[in-house]
Parts: C-alpha cells; sequence; structure tokens
C-alpha cells in the first residue's frame, strides 16, 4: 500500500525534498577548500535559475548574518540543540492527535500520510540527539547523567514553537500556537504552519520564521565552532550515536554523527523532510538516502486538497502557492472523534476514572520519552524497546476518544508529564 | 421506563457484573453496540424485568451488598434467561453466545486486558515486546 501511496517510483518525488540549500554557507564565515568544491560541483549541475537565486541569497525573516551569528559558544550550541529537541517533540502530539482522531476505516490516506509524519519526527529527535552527543565531551558526562530531562521537554499546550520560531500568521490573528486538536481543516493550517519553510519575502526581524531558519543557525554554529576550536568539537563518544542497526522501519535514514558533514546531512535529513525545497527543482540527485518521500509539509497539502501531488508537480516556487493535480482521495472530517481541543488532565478531576485513564496514557508517553531518553544516553540497544510502546500509545488514546462529555465532545489524550 | 435509562442502567449493571469501571467500559467504544446486541437476541419481556429489577436493586439504599444481591437474583440460567451471565460473556469475549459480534468486538474484549495480554492479529504491542513484562502490569 506504501508504495502505490507515496509513489515510490515516481523520479521527481525527490524534488519536492530540500537538498540542503543554501551551500553558499560559507561565503563569509569560513572558507574550507573541500567545501568551495562542493559547492562548484554543485552548481555545475544546477539550472541557471538556481544559480541565480542562490548567489542572491534567500531573503529570511532573522537576517542572514543574525542567522550565521546567531550561536554564540559551545554551551549555548548544546541548549540549542535540546531546544531543537522540545521542537521536535512539540510537533509529535499534535499530530498524533489529528491521526487517533480519525475513525478506524475512514480517512485511509490521510491517516497513512500524517503517520509517516510523526515517524519521521521521532527520527528527528534520534538524529538531533545523535548531533548532541557528537559535539558532547565524554569527560563532562556524568554517570546516570541523561541527555535531556523528559518533565522539561514534555510542552504545554497550546504552546509557541520552542527556540523562538514564530511563523507568519494570517494579519490579526493572535501569534501562532501549537494546539491538540482533532482531525480537522483547523489542524491542517496548524500542521502546515508548523511545516511551513520561510518565506524569501518576509521582510526582516529579530526571530527565525520557521523551523529551517533555527537548523540554518545550528549549522552555521556547528560549523563555525568546528573550525575555531582547536581539535574542533567533534569529540563525543561515538558509541553513543544511535545508527541504522538501532532503529528499524520506515522514516528516512539514520545518520551517525562523528564530524561535521555527518552533522550537515542530519540537518539537511531534517530540514528536507520538514519543508521540501524552495525553488530548488532542478536536481535530481538523491542526496539524503534512497527513499525519501515528499516533505511534511507538501503530505499536509495533499491532505487540505484531498489530492495526491503527480509526478509532473514540481514548481514550489515561495511563497508555496503548489496545488496538487495527482490522483483524488477522500477526506472526510466527519468520521472524526470529536476530541475537545487541548485536553488536560485538570480537565477529569471530577471524574476519578477518566483521570486514572488520563494519567494511564500519560505514563506510556513518559515511559516512550524515558526509553528513547536511555537510548540516546549510551545505551542505544534500548531504542527498538523504547519504540514498541508506541504501539500502546494509540491504544490508551483510543481509549480516552471512546469517552463522550454529554456536550458531544470527547476526552482525549492530554500528553502532560506524570511520575511514572 | 425509557430506553434511554435502559442504556444508562446497563453500563451501570455491566460495570458490577464484569468488574471494569464504568469509564474502562465506555473506552472499548463497544457499549452502544453490546445494548443494541441484547436487544435483538433478547426476549423482551426479559429485558424489561431485568432492567426494572436491576433499577430496583441500585435504588435500593436499605441493600449493603449489591454484589451478593446480584450473584443470588441475577446469575441463576433461569433468571431473565440467563441474561446477566450473557452480558458478562459478552463484554468478556465480545461474544454473543459463540457468535462473534464484529472484528471490534473480538479486539475490544475484556479478557485481553484482564489478562495483559493482546488479541492475537490486533493490537500487536510491538516487536521484542514479549520478553518484557506488560506495560499494564509495570504500570498497575
Amino acid at each position: 500500500m506504501e508504495n502505490k501511496l507515496f509513489q515510490k517510483n515516481n523520479p521527481n518525488r525527490q524534488k519536492l525534498i530540500k537538498p540542503i540549500a543554501d551551500l553558499d554557507i560559507n561565503e563569509e564565515v569560513y572558507s574550507v577548500s573541500t567545501d568551495n568544491t562542493f559547492i562548484a560541483d554543485n552548481e555545475l549541475s544546477a539550472a541557471p535559475a538556481i544559480t541565480a537565486k542562490s548567489a542572491k541569497g534567500i531573503s529570511l525573516k532573522m537576517s542572514k548574518r543574525d542567522v550565521k551569528n546567531y550561536i554564540k559558544d559551545l554551551k549555548h550550541l548544546q541548549d540549542c540543540l535540546r531546544t531543537a529537541l522540545k521542537l521536535e517533540l512539540s510537533t509529535i502530539p499534535p499530530y498524533l492527535c489529528g491521526l487517533y482522531t480519525i475513525k478506524e476505516g475512514s480517512n485511509v490516506e490521510a491517516a497513512a500520510l500524517i503517520r509517516s509524519v510523526v515517524v519521521e519526527e521521532m527520527l528527528h529527535m534520534v538524529l538531533v540527539s545523535n548531533i548532541l552527543n557528537a559535539i558532547t565531551d565524554p569527560k563532562t558526562i556524568k554517570k546516570g547523567d541523561k541527555l535531556f530531562n523528559v518533565k522539561d521537554i514534555i510542552p504545554v499546550y497550546p504552546t509557541p514553537l520552542p527556540g523562538g520560531i514564530v511563523p507568519e500568521v494570517p494579519k490579526g490573528s493572535p501569534p501562532f500556537e501549537v494546539h491538540l486538536l482533532k482531525f480537522s481543516r483547523e489542524a491542517l493550517d496548524e500542521f502546515s504552519t508548523i511545516e511551513r519553510p520561510s518565506d524569501p519575502k518576509a521582510p526582516i526581524t529579530g526571530h527565525f520564521d520557521s523551523i529551517g531558519q533555527f537548523y540554518e543557525a545550528i549549522r552555521y554554529g556547528l560549523l563555525r565552532l568546528n573550525e575555531s576550536t582547536p581539535g574542533g568539537i567533534f569529540i563525543g563518544d561515538p558509541k553513543r550515536q544511535i545508527t541504522a542497526e538501532h532503529y528499524y522501519g520506515s522514516g528516512g535514514k539514520i545518520t551517525k554523527v562523528v564530524t561535521y558533514e555527518d552533522a550537515e546531512e542530519a540537518i539537511g535529513e531534517i530540514v528536507g523532510q520538514g519543508e521540501g525545497i524552495d525553488g530548488t527543482i532542478a536536481t535530481e540527485q538523491v542526496l539524503f538516502g534512497e527513499d525519501i518521500e515528499y516533505a511534511h509539509y507538501f503530505k499536509f497539502q495533499e491532505i487540505c486538497y484531498g489530492r495526491m501531488y503527480s509526478a509532473n508537480d514540481t514548481n514550489f516556487q515561495m511563497p508555496v502557492k503548489s496545488i496538487p493535480t495527482g490522483k483524488p482521495f477522500t477526506v472526510s472530517w466527519s468520521s472524526v472523534y470529536n476530541m475537545k481541543a487541548n485536553p488536560k488532565m485538570k480537565d477529569y478531576e471530577n471524574n476519578p476514572e477518566l483521570l486514572e485513564k488520563a494519567k494511564d496514557f500519560n505514563k506510556v508517553y513518559v515511559q516512550l520519552l524515558n526509553g528513547i531518553n536511555d537510548a540516546v544516553s549510551g545505551e542505544p540497544e534500548l531504542l527498538i524497546k523504547g519504540i514498541t510502546v508506541m504501539y500502546e500509545l494509540k491504544y490508551k488514546a483510543l481509549e480516552l476518544l471512546n469517552i463522550p462529555f454529554d456536550n458531544g465532545e470527547c476526552a482525549g489524550p492530554t500528553f502532560e508529564y506524570v511520575e511514572v | 421506563m425509557e430506553p434511554n435509562s435502559h442504556t444508562k442502567l446497563f453500563l451501570e449493571v455491566s460495570a458490577l457484573l464484569t468488574g471494569f469501571s464504568k469509564t474502562e467500559l465506555k473506552a472499548t467504544g463497544m457499549l452502544e453496540t453490546y445494548y443494541n446486541t441484547i436487544q435483538k437476541n433478547t426476549d423482551k419481556q426479559d429485558i424489561d424485568y431485568f432492567f426494572l429489577d436491576v433499577h430496583v436493586l441500585l435504588n435500593d439504599k436499605s441493600q449493603k451488598d449489591i454484589e451478593a444481591a446480584l450473584a443470588s437474583q441475577f446469575m441463576a440460567a433461569s433468571a431473565y434467561n440467563g441474561l446477566a451471565a450473557n452480558i458478562i460473556i459478552l463484554w468478556y469475549t465480545g461474544n454473543w453466545g459463540s457468535e462473534v459480534i464484529s472484528s471490534a468486538s473480538y479486539i475490544q474484549g475484556l479478557m485481553w486486558n484482564a489478562a495483559h495480554t493482546h488479541p492475537p492479529g490486533a493490537k500487536q504491542p510491538g516487536y521484542g515486546s514479549w520478553a518484557e513484562r506488560p506495560l499494564t502490569v509495570k504500570n498497575s
């Protein structure tokens, strides 16, 4: 089914992936001879329009110079990578709410698309952890230390995107916040906003306007600090890396990070899967593994329009106006559990049995995160064990969604921290 | 008595008969299906008397031990044509007699939860999970 759905054999599908764009990274930062060669090669194969575009530079919301100089020092870089973990995690519960609220048997294509995005977001958490581990001096790690703090990393919904990322919203709307919503047009708008690429026409301000821009800052920081630090910053313990053997199934490629180039590839995977390209349609290169899927933004567009992209859909000039023209599929906004938005355990206090169910769900959620945390904190073989908990999470969520309220809405998973 | 209050009584008495809480029963998503199942398969008179007597029992303030009363009045095969026992089997197995009601009822059978396991072929717990204690045991 997946083959048919995601057009694995469509030669144009990788056009929707953004190759780690912007290869002029070192024009003002550092001139590394090998990198220059890379750029030259790439520009030869790229269409003239693209070359012109990258030469001019894409104007981003935060100025390019600010993005380049955003990371101050190694400590700041590590903090930003922890924020990146929080950022990736903050997107998983809203996507899961969208997925779980689809009633069994309906919205089959939409569910498969959202599910594939969730799996990739989990992969992104692992990739970010790999980068963070790669630049963490093993001598600074005390026994029993975990890479992140599960309690701190769980956001309270509605939440702004972590990392000071402020996506543009229509004039007059309140600032963007991530809500936990049932599968709905509103939810799909939210998902698209999360994954939307930077708008080149956006005016320059002091904050990032997209997840991609935030990762740009991290990438520049990695490059700059690695060059300016004697011996480089990639001195982490390779045994803490999660590799393909620790992670099975779909969701793209696990990159083991031991050098700057590895980190760049990992970031390319994260940003490419999220936003796709902006105008970079000329290259046929498969850069980050063979089974590249549509970037998240475009998967959500497919659901919004109830149509797959077809082999001839390319375009994607920013701002994105791409409308899929491929095979239509049915999207039913009514075959959905009517979940109350942003459910909280507090809402269930007058119903102890329901509260218990919500806690059960959250225990499984925290266990899932604990499992991932253990795996990225030096026990990579625990990852698979952690992922099996994912299944239980769904069953617990469905139990909550079956519990109706008097007003026609139903309970839902709250994704809050509880002690386990 | 209104059919509406019958569903409410059905939920209450199901909780007593199965030992699972009302919320847990709702969480299976099967309440309506099962209520319709007993309507379809049981003599109307038996159902009416059953709910009437359940209603009386649940509202009898002098009744200290509801479970004992249920056991003595409702569990005999002759009582209401065995409806109480059928309700227990219904919730635990998703079957009416030996008939599976639906794929969902098979998956939602309480026997899987009670045994901390999962219905074979559905609700798979993930590769390698068999080497671990079930999460429901760990968390309880």
